[in-house]
């Protein structure tokens, strides 16, 4: 049983929102349109948070890439009513959209907010509907939605190595935004695994959790932007 | 990345069967033309080679492909049918520009494809020009008008009067345009795009003897000094450059590069640097002359390399020392002089290290010297075709198609002069001109092709007084943007995820490589790839337009191209099986083996120096500086790059990385700036220069020079479909045509305006997340 994990090092993230796009494409994330948008009400299971630090000139920006942390102590799970947020044998906390009755509890209570409610049913102009991801049900109104580590994927990678006879090798499952991110700031994998990339990148001396003192656990480590020294 | 396994087969006998009816949760790679959708198991998912389109760059891509159900109109009625559909578009894991990477607008190709606003068929013109009136006609109506208007041409002795005005071809189709019109008899084929590479190819041509664009091996570098090229974002080749980026940074053990960002605004490049130096526009190649000037002058460059590969290096160094130092620098460049000491020293003591310029650098009148200055920083440190260096990617080994030869009916109108050749040298601004003049000769028929003028060119040229001036308009495009809505005829082109083309990187990854696009999917469409219509339109004109484009197809003429190229590579078998290859791989590349061999051990390049002696100048700018205070900073936008994104409704709900805007244009000013022009976050502002004005929003930008305002490039169309349609401005309309004289490259960074209060005309919609920052992240 695996113990599914991402490390994003923070050093390597510029920020490009090219692991947005691939969110989209993969997942079957609505196009909400500029009056939703304008009203915070994107679908963004993966988003680019910008930080400014310092004044002209010496200005700094800071990029972080925030997904369901897939917490461990998921603050979200025990305030759902139907038990349609719960947690997975492998880690991963899941959403089942057809138990959901919308109370949005659960997105209240993410300290990452990180969960997209749908207010409303979602239409694709003819023909984009032909892109849809067959592999992800699309979600209507009144249901929560949020990041599952491109769950379809892990199924996929395992049903794969199971015709062949053997267990899923490192590397086997990748989630849409990890494969696509042009500085390989994103690593997937299982975290039991000591051998695994995302195992040994989790050991670096640059690692930490997004609010860590909450005691959430999450399963999504990042690495701290380094400085350059003088060597 | 797991290698994905290969295993379709030639025939459809017994290998493919077992294969299509395997288990369904193999990733499969598959030929679409050797596998029919009835053959395609529900639910399995396959996956073919392809090239991405979004940018010249060139990396390349497997898209996911799927049986699935789609309603489509046959003979007026709406059925259902299956067909095979694109599902996903990833990056090519064994392409060697990319490594299975992609950028945002790489993603989101598949709303290309599947754009609801595409061309669907032929049309003609009914109505005046720009009424957007048109009938659907036959493609045979089509290929007639065409070829009457050209056979017309030519019996009037006047084939040189058709130009063909297209964007930065792909490889072979480039080869065909170019056959097609030497063989027809005109010498037109010009080519333009507003973010091109003209200035650069000049500048290395110059120092050192390449007339093409240079490859920077970021990875392997330890410092690097960017001079206003977005690299991370826009620049060249944004996913090779990011990866060679995260490997910089954080790929060698114990090793952590440092990126030193120069640039006059602070773009998403800026964002990532260790270091930001806003510089005063234009005054890149004087912060290079002055950092020559100190490692000359504390002896830190490479002396063997400079005795043995160089020329000119006295002189330079006399210029760098008598006109550059660092105070004189630092007043022309607004850099203080211990900053520019500090990274001189640095610059030439970490090596290796690598200057590159480009982008704003570029686009100025002086651009040719910024690009030589900072050429000739690399030549000081000896870092020219070195592991961490620049170098030239050497192109694969194709065998050249025989010459068209000139004929009769053709000699005569190909030694016409050029329309955008002044004294050797190009110039959009003259072609324009001529155009609207009909002199020395007018135009007659233009083909419009990946290139949208209307939207691109700066309208101070007069582009759309002089299109009136042209009788016959012809437009490949697939969509209805600007250019096409003024045309004619329009003549769709399949997109490219049904199109059969291909690509040789340029710069590349440092190995010889191509890659091959073919037919994703069936064409959604009654359009035709615009190859095959030049083909169709060759033979019917005549026998000796027939003998030059002898192919019946433009897939033909492709693996006419692969045969040779299969040959010089000498991998010995048979074509067709190395061929079916190339198409499971979704190209040709030297293999990782063979390549080490030949970027380690690069041909010796010599580096001449004088360039920066007789072509330096001061950057010159349109405005007079009372009436127009501030610089004008146009940059290609993440999203939507020229503007050619802009019909992706994908990439218009992407939030903006630097300001988080979506939907819309915004201007960046500075909030010191802001408030002294009494405006703040949302408001809207007339942005004018001499030639224009726009209105945009502004954004507070804490990385705006304050006496410079930023505006993305992309927004502002006024066609293009109904996500790009009537949102945001377009701000390649203030632009003052000045050019850079040597190469014609637009001087697009050179212009002033003045920013005065506009009436609101609506919000600006920018996405605020809720942060959760924590001090953990700055320990
Ligand atoms: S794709 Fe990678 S580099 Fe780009 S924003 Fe996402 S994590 Fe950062
Ligand atoms: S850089 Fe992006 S848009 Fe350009 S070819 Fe690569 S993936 Fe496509």
């Amino acid at each position: 049983m695996a113990k599914w994990g991402m490390v994003i090092d923070l050093d390597r993230c510029t920020g490009c929102e090219a692991c947005v796009i691939a969110c989209h494409a993969e997942n079957n994330l609505p196009i909400v349109g500029e009056e939703e948008s304008a009203k915070g009400r994107q679908h963004n299971w993966i988003r680019v948070e910008r930080y400014w630090e310092g004044e002209y000139p010496h200005i700094r920006a800071r990029f972080i890439p925030v997904l369901c942390q897939q917490c461990d102590h998921a603050p979200c799970e025990p305030v759902c009513p139907v038990y349609a947020t719960y947690h997975n044998p492998e880690g991963l906390n899941a959403q089942v959209y057809n138990r959901c009755i919308g109370t949005r509890f659960c997105a209240n209570n993410c300290p990452y907010t990180v969960r997209v409610f749908n207010w409303f049913d979602h239409h694709w102009e003819k023909p984009l509907d032909e892109q849809l991801n067959p592999d992800v049900s699309i979600r209507t109104r009144g249901m929560m939605e949020k990041c599952t580590f491109c769950i379809q994927r892990i199924h996929r990678a395992r049903h794969q190595a199971e015709d062949e006879g053997r267990d899923i090798r490192d590397g086997d499952v990748q989630p849409a935004c990890v494969q696509s991110c042009p500085t390989e700031a994103m690593v997937f994998g299982d975290l039991d695994d000591p051998d695994s990339r995302v195992s040994q990148r989790a050991r670096s001396r640059r690692a930490f959790r997004l609010l860590e003192e909450l005691g959430t656990e999450p399963s999504v480590i990042y690495l701290k932007g380094d400085e350059w020294v003088e060597p | 990345m797991k290698r994905r396994e290969f295993l379709i087969t030639t025939t459809l006998g017994a290998g493919a069967t077992v294969v299509l009816q395997g288990c369904g949760h193999r990733e499969e790679r598959l030929i679409p033309l050797l596998v029919s959708e009835e053959q395609l198991v529900p639910g399995a998912q396959y996956w073919t080679a392809s090239v991405c389109r979004q940018c010249p760059a060139g990396c390349g891509i497997v898209v996911k492909t799927m049986l699935g159900e789609a309603t489509t109109t046959v003979d007026g009625q709406t059925v259902r049918v299956k067909r095979r559909q694109a599902k996903k578009i990833e990056g090519n894991p064994d392409h060697p520009l990319n490594r299975g990477r992609l950028c945002a607008r790489g993603q989101a190709g598949l709303q290309v494809l599947y754009n609801p606003d595409r061309l669907q068929g032929p049309l003609r013109r009914t109505g005046p020009r720009g009424s957007d009136q048109y009938v659907e006609i036959t493609w045979e109506e089509a290929i007639r008008l065409l070829v009457e208007r050209l056979q017309g041409l030519r019996q009037r002795h006047q084939a040189h009067a058709l130009v063909f005005l297209t964007g930065r071809l792909s490889k072979h189709t480039r080869l065909l345009v170019e056959r097609f019109m030497r063989a027809y008899g005109s010498p037109n084929h010009i080519t333009y795009e507003l973010f091109d590479d003209a200035v650069e190819r000049r500048a290395n041509e110059l120092t050192m003897g390449r007339e093409a664009l240079a490859t920077y091996d970021l990875a392997r570098a330890r410092y690097v000094l960017s001079f206003s090229a977005p690299f991370l974002e826009t620049w060249r080749s944004p996913v090779y450059y990011s990866l060679g980026f995260g490997s910089m940074r954080q790929g060698r053990p114990g090793v952590r590069g440092k990126l030193v960002h120069v640039e006059p605004r602070f773009s998403l490049t800026a964002a990532s640097a260790d270091e930001w130096l806003p510089i005063n526009p234009g005054t890149e190649g004087t912060l290079a002359m002055g950092l020559a000037g100190i490692i000359i002058e504390e002896n830190l460059f490479d002396r063997a390399f400079i005795e043995r590969h160089t020329r000119g290096f006295q002189a330079f160094r006399q210029l760098a020392r008598e006109e550059y130092p660092p105070e004189r620098v630092s007043e022309i460049t607004a850099i203080p002089a211990e900053t520019i000491v500090r990274l001189a020293r640095e610059f030439a003591q970490h090596r290796p290290s690598l200057a590159l310029g480009g982008g704003a650098a570029a686009a100025h009148t002086n651009g040719l010297f910024n690009l030589i200055a900072i050429q000739a920083l690399n030549a000081l440190v000896g870092n020219l075709g070195r592991p961490g260096g620049l170098s030239f990617t050497p192109d694969p080994p194709f065998q050249e198609f025989p010459p068209v030869p000139e004929t009769p009916q053709t000699r005569e109108s190909l030694r016409q002069p050029r329309l955008d050749r002044v004294d050797g040298a190009t110039s959009i601004p003259a072609l324009i001109e001529r155009w609207r003049s009909g002199q020395p000769y007018a135009v007659d028929t233009l083909f419009l092709y990946e290139v949208n003028p209307l939207f691109t060119l700066p309208p101070a040229l007069g582009v759309r007084e002089a299109l009136q001036k042209i009788p016959f308009i012809v437009s490949f495009s697939s969509f209805k943007d600007e250019s096409a809505a003024w045309a004619d005829l329009i003549l769709p082109d399949h997109t490219y995820l049904e199109s059969w083309w291909d690509e040789v990187p340029e710069p590349g990854a440092g190995q010889p490589a191509v890659g091959l696009a073919q037919p994703v999917v069936k064409p959604l469409y009654n359009t035709r790839l615009t190859s095959d219509v030049l083909l169709h339109v060759a033979r019917t004109i005549g026998d000796d337009m027939r003998a030059a484009l002898p192919w019946e197809r433009f897939e033909d003429f492709l693996k006419e191209a692969y045969r040779g190229l299969h040959r010089a590579v000498g991998e010995g078998g048979d074509f067709e099986h190395f061929w079916e290859e190339v198409l499971k791989n979704g190209g040709w590349w030297m293999p990782d083996d063979q390549r080490s061999s030949l970027t380690d051990h690069p041909e010796p390049q010599t580096f001449d120096f004088s360039p920066a002696l007789s072509h330096r100048r001061q950057p010159t700018f349109a405005g007079d500086e009372r009436a127009y205070p501030f610089h004008l900073h146009i940059y290609p936008s993440i999203a939507f790059f020229d503007g050619r994104g802009a019909n992706q409704p994908w990439l218009q709900e992407m939030p903006d990385p630097m300001t988080t805007v979506a939907w819309g244009s915004w201007v960046e000013i500075h909030p010191r700036t802001a408030e002294q022009l009494g405006v703040s976050e949302g408001d809207w502002v007339w942005i004018e220069s001499p030639h224009g004005r726009i209105q945009a929003p502004v954004v507070l930008f804490p990385g705006a020079r304050p006496d410079t305002v930023n505006i993305p490039v992309g927004q502002g169309h006024q066609a293009y479909g109904r996500y790009a349609k009537d949102r945001g401005a377009n701000p390649v309309r203030l632009l003052t045509p000045l050019m850079e004289p040597v190469s014609g490259g637009l001087a697009w960074a050179a212009t002033r305006v003045k920013v005065s209060k506009a009436p609101d005309r609506g919000r600006l919609v920018t996405v605020g997340y809720t942060r959760v920052h924590t001090e953990a992240e700055r320990r």
